[in-house]
């Protein structure tokens, strides 16, 4: 298993806050709404990709709805391996934080 | 009434489709279409970001590509090439209104196309939705059109209407006309158009017996109903009949040209004695059913029904697409040819124009490029810079495009009164124009650019900096700048030829010899309210007393009153002529038709060629007459028409048999674009109508009688509206405005194609002139007098302006013949347009050359030989 790299990690995280319901639409919302950036979907589709070839996740494919002019969407989801390297990247953050919460200003 | 859904627009769709794998593409697509209204430039740039790999900046994911030093490299061009721009302003300046002018013009040509001249209506199946009409407007009766509808099969439904004139009256009001239209229940449900409030009609509101309703515009409920929400039942009277308002359309619907009042058409009712009109056809044509399909189908289905009549009739069907109201069909698509051919070429010349004084300032900057490659920069570091200058004026032209075709936008909207406009016409710049102009930008640059950047770039640093040393690089783009003159000379003379054989169809307009007197006439329009008018006595007796208070007018040398004056056309209705065609017959040919007082053809100095026209014995109670013209006789009555007889099955008296008792002269009956000219008059007593014309004429001016009239008018009965009062000649004019239109447009551009053409040959002059300052020099200090150098000059100048002006010639005479179905009474090859023409050409010319070369002639030889 590789590294995830930030954006990989941020993508996964709202994936899985997303529980069932993730995909390209959702996933920016929560990057949009839980984080400062601003996000295209070109950058969602280019992480999401990466993240599929390294056999991070499951995707299905959701029947189509009106609101998507009738096209399908592809739903996303952490699969054991995904929420492995979720778990991995983020104690590895939490490793090299430490200490220094007074200067980053992380309560 | 929205004609785009908020998905992503067309132009970014199509991009996305083309930049996603297959894979992705549904379930991108589909998100974007779901998140709704973005900034879509970066939605296409982060695809493209993702198709091109990592190399390159993503957004959102902070990592930085490997291009730092491109990017580096091409910022130090854009502040170098924005330097030069600032260090040569007359270039610059030149360019750029080159640049500008050709691609604002095609801009605005695109979206004129777009708006006005090929559009598809606004609704869902907007392309699909056809017209179907009879060769040169002939009749259509609702016969046939029923006929079609229960057995076609090209068409997902047919609909029908009648346009008519309706006198609106709400709570009491002052009665004022509006253009209305009786439609058959299917027509709005084709057009799948919901109202704003209410419902549409339904079979049963045409049914018999059915109470009369009405669908109503927005305009009018918004400004004649103070937007009342509640106003739905309330009722109105249309033409003095009480309606019901089921509904109110939605805010610019004016279906089918700018109609405001709907109501339901009584198909059945569509009886000879009860209506003259002929139905307007339109239909939906099923998905991938083309419209040759479809028309021949309707032929078929005219051929299988029986006939009653053993003339050649039905006349045949054309189907063209509904916004296609020029006629004959396919003028529009050719009109819009034009127009982007014409477009086209002024950027053709835009872009030479440019490349010759990029070539110029090429030449002059020899020295420099060779200083550049001989410190080591490659030809492809050369050339990118000259690019990118080019591609910076053609930016910078692009916006100054865009600016030019919104301010043409504007204009043309304004000119294009309200009442002229369907409601389809949305001329305005959209992304796709946009887009057009973006790849006019790229193809002026890459024309404009190309041969600069490969001369600047083409040698190697030796053979430059001995040539700039000895002022020869001209020698070898000379030939090149003088070729694009030749190419500027010749596509201006095919522009201008367009112009002047336009410009003279335009004249022709205004010119046409009215076969009659129509000065100091002044002329109104009259619809009589049908409850205090119902019967043809009560009309007749108004009719009367019209007439002799409009001759009493003191001012008034003359007055007569008709269904329809001189030059506006009149009615057209089916008729019979005895022994020829059966009455019963529902497809009749038509003729025009007009009721007229007695007074009508001395009014217009016109006198019968053959018995006689209208006296006081043709009244209600004498022999049934009419008077036929030159035109109808020619067609029907080869061997003589007074004497036999002719009936309209669609008149108030059934098929009444009218003795013509005289021929007079045509008086373009057929309006001015001369359609169906062969007319019958009928004296109006025996055929007293409820709206009409009335024509007075006076030795005053015209203007001043306005008052009088709706004075006199008001006297016999102050209900009686009155309008589109105006002179004569103004209102014939008024509706030939087209050739007009058209005129303006191709003036414009021969215009600024003869400016940029000379503008271009003055600079060439100028440059060659200058660059040869040493070469004037010597010839001068050997002796050659002034005559002799400006001759020299002014010899090598002509000599491409006359290779120049034969190419133009040449390609001119194909054009013209393409142009020739656009032209009304000019010649393609008009000798007086193609003289002058050459003539303008020529003076441009040789004034653009006769400068340079004067300035020439001052040259001091000791100066020049100086001067390197």
């Amino acid at each position: 298993m590789g590294y995830a790299g930030e954006f990989e990690l941020l993508t996964m995280l709202a994936i899985a806050q997303l529980a069932d319901e993730a995909y390209g639409v959702t996933i920016r919302e929560v990057l949009e709404t839980r984080t400062s950036r601003t996000v295209t979907l070109g950058a969602i589709y280019k992480t999401l990709g990466r993240l599929e070839a390294k056999g991070l996740l499951d995707v299905t494919v959701a029947p189509p709805t009106g609101e998507r002019g009738g096209r399908r969407k592809k739903l996303y989801r952490l699969n054991p391996d995904g929420l492995a390297a979720v778990r991995g990247s983020l104690s590895d953050l939490r490793q090299l934080a430490e200490g220094l919460e007074p200067e980053l200003e992380v309560q | 009434m929205s004609r785009r859904t908020s998905g992503p627009p067309a132009l970014v769709r199509w991009l996305l489709r083309l930049l996603l794998p297959a894979s992705e593409r549904e379930f991108y697509l589909g998100d974007l279409e779901e998140s709704g209204r973005r900034s879509w430039a970066g939605e296409v740039a982060s695809v493209v970001a993702l198709r091109l790999g990592s190399r390159t900046r993503l957004a959102g994911t902070g990592r930085a590509g490997g291009l730092s030093f491109r990017v580096e490299e091409l910022r130090t061009d854009v502040r170098l090439g924005l330097r030069r721009l600032l260090r040569s302003p007359a270039a610059t300046f030149t360019v750029l209104t080159a640049l500008s002018v050709g691609i604002g013009l095609s801009a605005l040509m695109f979206s004129l196309i777009d708006g006005a001249l090929l559009p598809s209506l606004p609704f869902a199946a907007g392309e699909r939705i056809v017209r179907v009409q009879r060769v040169e407007g002939a009749r259509l009766s609702a016969e046939a059109f029923q006929y079609w509808m229960a057995r076609q099969s090209s068409f997902e439904g047919l609909g029908a209407w009648v346009e008519r004139m309706v006198n609106v009256t709400i709570d009491g009001e002052r009665s004022e006309p509006v253009e209305g239209a009786a439609l058959t229940a299917t027509a709005l449900p084709l057009l799948s158009v919901q109202p704003d409030l209410g419902r549409l009609f339904t079979e049963e509101d045409a049914g018999p017996g059915a109470s009369a309703v009405v669908l109503v515009g927005h305009e009018i409920w918004r400004t004649r109903l103070n937007g009342d929400p509640d106003v739905l039942g309330r009722t109105v009277r249309l033409n003095g009949e009480p309606a019901e308002i089921i509904g109110v359309m939605p805010e610019g619907f004016g279906f089918p040209m700018n109609q405001q009042l709907w109501t339901p058409l009584h198909l059945d009712a569509l009886r000879p004695d009860r209506n003259p009109g002929s139905l307007s056809v339109f239909g939906v044509l099923r998905a991938a059913v083309p419209i040759r399909i479809a028309a021949s189908e309707l032929n078929d289905l005219d051929g299988q029904r029986p006939r009653t009549t053993t003339e050649a009739y039905p006349v045949p069907v054309v189907v063209k697409e509904f916004t296609d109201i020029i006629n004959p069909p396919g003028r529009s698509q050719l009109l819009a040819g034009i127009m982007l051919g014409v477009a086209f070429l002024v950027l053709l010349v835009a872009c030479a124009n440019a490349t010759n004084v990029l070539l110029a300032q090429a030449a002059v900057r020899s020295r420099e490029v060779a200083v550049r490659a001989a410190l080591g920069a490659s030809r492809a570091r050369i050339a990118t810079q000259f690019w990118i200058e080019v591609s910076m004026l053609a930016l910078l032209g692009a916006a100054g495009g865009v600016l030019l075709a919104a301010v043409g936008v504007k204009l043309v909207r304004n000119a294009v009164p309200p009442w002229l406009a369907p409601f389809w016409f949305d001329i305005r710049i959209d992304v796709r124009v946009l887009a057009f102009v973006a790849a006019g930008a790229v193809v002026a640059a890459m024309l404009a650019g190309i041969t600069p950047a490969l001369h600047a770039s083409r040698g190697n640093a030796h053979d430059l900096l001995k040539d700039a040393a000895r002022g020869t690089s001209s020698r070898r783009l000379g030939p090149l700048m003088g070729r694009l003159v030749r190419v500027e000379m010749a596509v201006s003379f095919v522009l201008l030829v367009a112009a002047g054989l336009f410009v003279r169809s335009a004249v022709n307009v205004r010119r046409i010899d009215l076969p009659f007197n129509a000065e100091g006439v002044y002329i109104a329009r009259v619809r009589l309210p049908d409850a205090q008018y119902p019967g043809a006595s009560d009309r007749a007796a108004l009719i009367e007393r019209l007439e002799d208070v409009l001759t009493s007018i003191p001012a008034a040398s003359s007055a007569t009153i008709a269904t329809g004056m001189p030059g506006f056309g009149g009615w057209r209705r089916p008729v019979a002529v005895e022994g020829v065609d059966d009455p019963a017959d529902p497809d009749l040919q038509d003729t025009r038709y007009f009721a007229v007082s007695p007074d009508y053809f001395s009014m217009f100095g016109s006198s019968a060629l053959a018995g006689r026209t209208f006296d006081s014995r043709d009244d209600e109670a004498g022999l049934p007459v009419a008077v036929v013209n030159q035109a109808f006789a020619r067609k029907r009555f080869p061997d003589g028409a007074v004497g036999r007889r002719v009936a309209f099955p669609a008149d108030a008296r059934g098929a009444e048999w009218l003795t013509i008792v005289g021929v007079v002269p045509d008086l373009l009956a057929g309006g001015l674009d001369r359609e169906l000219e062969e007319a019958v008059y009928r004296p109006m007593a025996q055929d007293p109508p409820a709206s009409f014309q009335l024509a007075v004429r006076s030795g005053t001016a015209a203007t001043a009688m306005a008052a009088s009239i709706r004075e006199a008018v008001a006297g016999v009965d102050p209900d009686v509206a009155l309008f589109e009062m105006n002179t004569m000649e103004a209102s014939i004019r008024s509706a030939n405005t087209v050739y007009a239109w058209f005129s303006a447009l191709f003036l414009l551009a021969g215009a600024l194609a003869l400016f940029l053409a000379a503008i271009g040959l003055y600079g060439v002059m100028a440059f060659h002139v200058a660059r040869r300052t040493r070469e004037i020099g010597v010839r001068m200090a050997l002796g050659g007098g002034r005559g002799t150098i400006l001759r020299f000059v002014l010899r090598q100048g002509m000599a491409q302006i006359a290779t120049g002006l034969v190419a133009g010639i040449l390609l001119a005479v194909p054009v013209a013949w393409l142009l020739r179905a656009g032209l009304l009474d000019v010649r393609p090859f008009d000798p007086l347009v193609f003289g002058s023409v050459l003539g303008v050409l020529l003076v441009a010319g040789w004034s653009g050359c006769m400068m340079p070369a004067l300035r020439a002639t001052r040259v001091d030889p000791q100066v020049a030989l100086a001067a390197e």
